[in-house]
């Protein structure tokens, strides 16, 4: 019955070592989120801070959107089911349950109530009057289970609850906690570093690694869309397998050629996502490929869908109802060396060590990452589209639609050039513009549109545009619709044209001014220009540093969007002066620029060089930053 | 809300905070902490009358010739000339009594460093009340406060008054005695009739050189402590763990009843088995009607050998040790079988199927085990040994006494704690010497503590088990 | 088998014979300190009914044993305040506070015995040589012996602190209702420890007493040793053997029956170091 929200949260210890660094993330009701990565990923540190068991260093945790950094965490509405149960050993199954409604002082009759009623759910009525010790490992985590019911939370939080019990009752607690889960409608948090368990119960993971969140999402864009190597081999079994290799193009068909030289033709879906520097053959990768997509060919796999290869058997090893087939692709002839590619088998498969088989492996499913950042290349939301356009008078030609361009980059050369369009950079719905969509993906709450336009088709040299926007689908795959291009996002590198950078950040400090009826007011300076602290952002930062809030060197980040530009010699008291120093017009945008301290800030502005203006920044949209310890206040 | 002060702050704060430094806890009660404010300022109250009744005098006294050396207090007791027909003497003055101004002048001290301690803590919170005034948030009312002490700072409630105790009968007695050490308090300079003076490292000198006849006394005695200490403590240790393992055995029957037997041994309290085994030993000393203890006369009828026991050093050092081999075995034993039974067994199995005999397994896997459970133990047993007061004194008292080797009413058989014990009491009273052989009792305990536990390997960081 | 059979026995014939000697020459009938035989030549309850009529026993037992009690609650309390406080709670003063206590602890104890006797003085001045002085001298620094404890909380795993207090309980809560019933053992080896000392102590009580004439105040190790200094042997041997009876019994017993716990507390003292 609660959603948490977690803005920038961090752990450090001892002022250097951080435990988690920026942990974002909003969790809606009723979800049920799982936290895994190996030991020490800083997955419990981060559900004991949402418990309240460690002090949150430095960031906002919302329980049911109240700042809960400060309270206890009996006061946070939360419940807590530990690894090692935690129950008390010299109370009954009784007391243990009751334990926390005794401590709230809840009438006796209640309490009676209440314990019986969650025994029952789980099914330990029997045992109520028993000590933890003559209880079994799956009962004791009843209990556990059942003295987090009682209390009612908003919030489940569960840190490993499995991992001191056998295999086969932890498959059966998987079940029964998911069955909980649906039947309580609570939101549900669990930490653990099983994977299956992740796979299995969560409704969004959240991976995590050295304190980073690597990725968040469901379980099977996990999967399928991994962000980096690290995600990719820490979901699924048996793992992933990795082969070194470059990527090389030829016109519009792209390849991923192994150091063993096998090459796998991609698909074109695919190939257009990958970023043109990658695949200029030199550019090392890493190409992943899952056991689950990879069979022994028996003569039935297309070409065109299937990559067909041979490779020695190195090893068979049976799961019973499977077999797990380790070939090399290198030839090599010991397991465990690169190479290894594993591939599943029924069980009745008659294969053996030191034979040569042929392996089919699905081409749609190849994953790639670059070897060096080991960030998946394909995957997600490709960051910007590369296109050949011509400039010809004042109007920038893209396949068929023709774009006139806005008097902050009017006047440029005429010519063919090479444009990048970030995939926000494209506005769809309006504009002269006339594409198609062709395919629609949601990635990680985002709608990510193929959209092709002109005559487009496979031979054509034009490339796809992806669009994405946050939110809603508006589109379907067929549709037909008007697009924009928002000229303050693109780039040509020969007309040394660069986006607009709209992230704005100032220094400024925090002072207090004595008024006359002895109350203080409180204003960021930056450079001697005050502006009053609104009273959310105030008491977001007297809650998050109390008076020491005075002595930290805050830095303001906010986007143009969230600067209110006024022409004004008077401004609010919540406002800036500034005097305009250029005005950038890009056409659905037009953006002012000013001198703010040190640093220029843009905001959006119509008006002359040489105004003043009044510059409010929104409360929702600033973000305030420690420069010392690097860490988001506000 | 943290409370790290800056002085920056101290220095722009307004003139109620700046008040505070003067008068504790002004701030607090102005601005919502009336209690704590109050208790700050009797606090102060208390301290200035303290230091203006008494404590400014002895501190004066204590430091007047610290550096210098020189009388400790200002005037000694006199004889003022007049007759007191009552007593039938010439009236006393009263003077001062040093060593209740070396007591007083430790005791001061540590309250003035508490007084600091405490003011600077209140100045912090003054200064962080203004800054909470300022961005207008509340502090914690007395309520708060109590429920503070019992949840986030119950260490404090818990630690409070084991830490008075700890602090009045243990760290004050403890430093006033090591301030004794750099004086020449001792019989001839006896309180409250005389001053005694600072001597600076004198005493440690005289100890410590190898010349004087006290020095000579000092190293025989340390010699024999050590010698004693490190005896008592193996043959105990071993005798124990090989009585465990002997009791331990397959064979034995009535394992349980045997191991009652010996822990009986251990139950009965220490003075009463001492003492009467001392009289078991006692060689009569020519007293009516006898040939001495039980054992002596056992030993005179059995093997026609008078037992010098209180009479001759050697024969005295042998059986203090024989009977502290009484006393210990059972309790080592005590320990070792609990140490014994949780040895893996696994261990001793693949040692059999390698062909290892019971010696061989007992040098290779029960005696490196214990060892490694146990270093901690031997160290703490060790260092009591060289503190066992009780064997020594309560059996030979520390005698035979010789006057040509020993002074200072040392004897042969004496520990450094029971020569320091007749140098505090009795008629050899020497205060400084007892102080000076305390710290070096001290200072043996830690050398011989840090070298053993740096490289004991049984050194196991705490909270393993969290 | 045998043959370690009759070495153990024999071993436990030579360990358990003073003690039998102590119990035989309770009942011996001739006067004198020293007896020509192992068994009494008249066997005799007289030594018994003399120590409970004509001798201070009884005000030394009763002493003693009020002094036992008093310094073992104190002790006890101390010692788990301190030491939960130490295992527990990670406050800042901690190490050095446990450093400082490790410190002190290799002093010999006695060595301060007369600065703690001015300060009785001062503190209890018409009374300092009685049984509150002892009580104080035995219990005031109880806190330094807090390293067994501490040991068996560190056992105690964390979590149950951590789910109480998410089940809302504070800190004293905590300690009060959860980990203490928790700690039996410990409470009972802390219990059984600090009641004995008294009863054995000899050292602290011979300096605190040092010179009071009404040996009505002493403890029973006091007053019994008194009784075997060379003046007074020959009259009190036989005396002094049945109160030794009398004070063993009682605490033989108490610390056979809670063998158990004390070899815990030592073999886990020992082990954790």
């Amino acid at each position: 019955m609660a959603d948490l929200s977690l803005k920038h949260i961090y752990k450090v210890y001892d002022g250097e070592v951080k435990a988690v660094n920026d942990f974002c993330m909003d969790i809606k009701d009723k979800e049920f989120i799982v936290f895994v990565g190996p030991s020490g990923c800083g997955k419990s540190t981060t559900l004991r801070m949402i418990a309240g068991l460690e002090e949150i260093s430095a960031g906002e945790l919302r329980i049911d959107g109240e700042v809960v950094n400060d309270l206890e965490p009996k006061d946070r509405n939360i419940a807590m089911v530990f690894q090692n149960y935690a129950l008390y050993p010299h109370m009954t199954v009784y007391e243990n349950m009751a334990f926390a409604l005794k401590t709230a002082k809840v009438p006796k009759d209640i309490i009676k109530q209440k314990v019986t009623e969650a025994a029952e759910i789980l099914g330990i009525t029997q045992y109520l009057e028993r000590k933890p010790k003559a209880l079994s490992g799956g009962q004791r985590q009843r209990v556990a289970l059942g003295r987090a019911i009682v209390r009612n939370p908003k919030v489940f939080l569960l840190d490993e609850p499995l991992s001191n019990l056998d295999a086969k009752l932890r498959a059966a607690m998987r079940a029964e906690i998911s069955r909980l889960h649906e039947k309580l409608q609570t939101t549900f948090i669990y930490v653990t570093h099983d994977q299956t368990e992740a796979m299995t119960m969560g409704t969004r993971i959240v991976v995590m690694k050295d304190g980073f969140v690597q990725q968040i999402d469901t379980p099977r864009n996990l999967f399928r869309n991994p962000i980096n190597m690290f995600v990719a081999s820490f979901i699924g079994t048996p793992q992933i397998c990795f082969f070194d290799g470059v990527i090389y193009k030829e016109g519009r068909e792209i390849s991923y050629v192994l150091d063993c030289g096998i090459r796998i033709n991609v698909d074109f879906y695919i190939a257009d996502k990958i970023p043109e520097k990658y695949s200029d053959g030199k550019h090392r990768v890493a190409v992943g490929i899952r056991p689950d997509d990879v069979r022994i060919d028996d003569g039935k796999y297309k070409t065109d869908e299937w990559e067909i290869t041979e490779a020695p058997v190195v090893m068979v090893e049976s799961l019973g109802g499977e077999n797990l087939v380790y070939t090399n692709l290198y030839g090599k002839n010991s397991p465990g060396e690169d190479g290894t590619l594993v591939v599943k088998t029924g069980a009745d498969c008659e294969i053996h060590k030191g034979d040569i088989v042929k392996i089919a492996i699905n081409k749609r499913n190849i994953y790639v990452f670059d070897r060096e950042t080991e960030m998946n290349i394909i995957s997600g939301i490709p960051k910007e589209n590369i296109v050949d356009c011509e400039i010809v008078k004042g109007k920038m030609q893209l396949g068929n639609n023709s774009f006139n361009l806005p008097k902050a980059i009017y006047g440029i050369k005429d010519g063919k050039v090479k444009v990048r369009i970030p995939s926000d950079g494209v506005i769809l719905g309006e504009g002269s513009g006339k594409g198609k969509i062709a395919r629609v993906e949601i990635i990680d709450d985002k709608v990510l549109y193929r959209l092709e336009y002109g005559n487009y088709d496979k031979k054509d040299a034009l490339f796809p545009l992806f669009v994405y926007e946050d939110g809603n689908q508006c589109f379907d795959e067929g549709d037909n619709v008007n697009f924009d291009i928002d000229f303050s996002k693109i780039s040509i590198a020969e007309r040394n044209i660069t986006p607009l950078n709209t992230v704005n950040s100032v220094k400024c400090s925090i002072v207090k001014v004595r008024e006359k009826n002895r109350k203080y007011t409180f204003y960021f300076d930056i450079a001697g220009e005050l502006a009053e602290i609104e009273h959310v952002i105030r008491e977001k930062l007297f809650a998050a540093r109390g008076i020491e809030i005075f002595d930290t060197e805050p830095e303001l980040i906010f986007d143009a969007f969230a600067v209110a530009a006024e022409k004004s010699d008077n401004p609010s008291r919540y406002a800036f002066l500034a005097e305009i120093t250029e005005i950038l017009d890009y056409g659905r945008f037009c953006f002012g620029k000013a001198d703010l301290g040190e640093s220029s800030v843009v905001f959006p502005y119509s008006g002359n060089v040489g105004d003043t203006v009044s510059l409010k920044i929104s409360a929702e949209g600033v973000t305030v930053k420690d420069r010392k310890q690097d860490i988001i206040i506000v | 809300m943290k409370n790290n002060m800056k002085i920056k702050n101290l220095i722009k704060s307004n003139v109620l905070t700046k008040l505070s430094c003067l008068f504790m806890g002004i701030g607090h009660i102005f601005r919502g902490q009336t209690v704590r404010g109050i208790v700050y300022l009797l606090s102060e109250a208390v301290f200035v009358l303290y230091m203006i009744a008494f404590g400014g005098r002895y501190l004066a006294m204590f430091f007047q010739n610290f550096f210098t050396g020189g009388n400790v207090g200002f005037k000694e007791t006199y004889i003022s000339g007049e007759w007191d027909p009552n007593i039938g003497e010439y009236t006393k003055v009263p003077g001062d009594n040093s060593f209740h101004v070396v007591l007083y002048g430790i005791l001061t001290l540590f309250i003035i460093l508490f007084f600091v301690i405490t003011w600077w803590r209140s100045v912090k919170e003054s200064v962080t009340l203004e800054q909470l005034n300022i961005i207008g948030r509340k502090p914690r009312n007395f309520r708060g406060d109590v429920g503070h002490y019992l949840d986030a700072k119950f260490h404090t409630t818990l630690l409070s008054l084991p830490m008075i105790g700890l602090f009045l009968f243990t760290i004050v007695p403890l430093v006033t005695m090591i301030m004794i050490a750099f004086t020449n308090y001792d019989a001839n300079h006896e309180v409250p009739e005389r001053l005694f003076q600072w001597v600076g490292i004198q005493n440690f000198a005289d100890m410590l050189s190898g010349n004087s006849s006290l020095g000579k006394t000092f190293w025989r005695v340390l010699g024999w402590t050590m010698v004693w200490a490190t005896l008592a403590t193996f043959t105990s240790y071993f005798g124990g763990m090989l009585l465990a393992i002997f009791i331990n055995n397959k064979g034995i029957k009535f394992k349980k009843a045997y191991r009652t037997l010996f822990v009986a041994t251990i139950a009965v309290p220490q003075f009463v088995s001492l003492m009467i085994l001392s009289k078991m030993l006692d060689t009569g000393g020519g007293m009516p009607g006898s040939g001495g203890g039980i054992i002596t006369q056992f030993i005179e009828n059995v093997f026609n050998y008078h037992l010098q026991f209180g009479l001759d050093a050697t024969t005295t050092r042998v059986w203090i040790i024989i009977v502290n081999m009484w006393i210990g075995i059972p309790y080592s034993m005590l320990l070792c079988s609990g140490i014994l039974m949780n040895i893996p067994k696994d261990l001793y199995e693949s040692a059999r199927i390698d062909g290892a005999g019971p010696a061989r397994q007992f040098r290779k896997i029960t005696l490196p085990y214990m060892l490694f459970v146990t270093g901690p133990y031997l160290i703490t047993q060790f260092i009591g040994n060289i503190n066992n007061f009780n064997v020594i004194f309560l059996l030979s008292g520390g005698g035979p006494g010789d006057n040509i080797k020993y002074t200072n009413g040392a004897k042969s058989t004496d520990l450094l704690i029971t020569w320091l014990y007749k140098l505090s009491l009795g008629t050899d009273r020497n205060y400084k010497l007892a102080s000076v052989i305390g710290i070096l009792v001290f200072v043996i305990s830690a050398v011989f503590s840090l070298v053993v536990y740096n490289r004991s390997s049984a050194v196991q960081g705490e909270g393993n088990f969290q | 088998m045998k043959g370690r059979q009759l070495i153990l026995t024999c071993l436990a014939i030579l360990w358990i014979v003073p003690l039998f000697y102590l119990i035989i020459q309770s009942f011996r009938g001739e006067p004198g300190a020293w007896s020509p035989t192992f068994f009494p030549q008249q066997w005799t309850l007289d030594n018994y009914k003399r120590l409970f009529t004509e001798t201070n026993f009884p005000s030394w037992y009763r002493n003693t044993f009020i002094i036992a009690l008093v310094s073992c609650i104190i002790t006890t309390a101390f010692v788990l305040a301190v030491s939960y406080a130490f295992s527990r709670i990670k406050f800042k003063a901690r190490k050095p506070m446990m450093n400082i206590m490790l410190i002190l602890g290799m002093f010999p104890g006695f060595m301060s015995m007369s600065a703690v006797y001015f300060l009785l003085k001062i503190l209890l001045p018409n009374n300092y040589q009685s049984m509150a002085s002892l009580i104080i001298v035995y219990s005031a620094g109880a806190a330094l012996s807090y390293y067994v404890a501490k040991g068996f909380f560190d056992t105690v795993p964390n979590s149950l602190d951590e789910a109480a207090r998410i089940d809302g309980a504070g800190r004293a809560r905590i300690f009060f209702e959860i980990i203490l019933p928790l700690s039996k053992s410990i409470i009972i080896y802390t219990i059984l420890i600090s009641f004995i000392a008294p009863w054995c102590d000899f050292i602290f009580v011979s300096y605190i007493m040092s010179g009071v004439p009404d040996t009505s105040k002493y403890t029973v190790a006091l007053g019994m040793y008194r009784w075997l200094e060379r003046e007074s042997i020959q009259q009190y041997f036989t005396t002094f053997c049945a109160a030794a009876v009398v004070v063993a019994t009682p605490i033989t017993l108490l610390f056979m029956w809670l063998q158990k716990y004390y070899v815990e507390g030592v073999t886990g003292g020992a082990v954790k170091g």
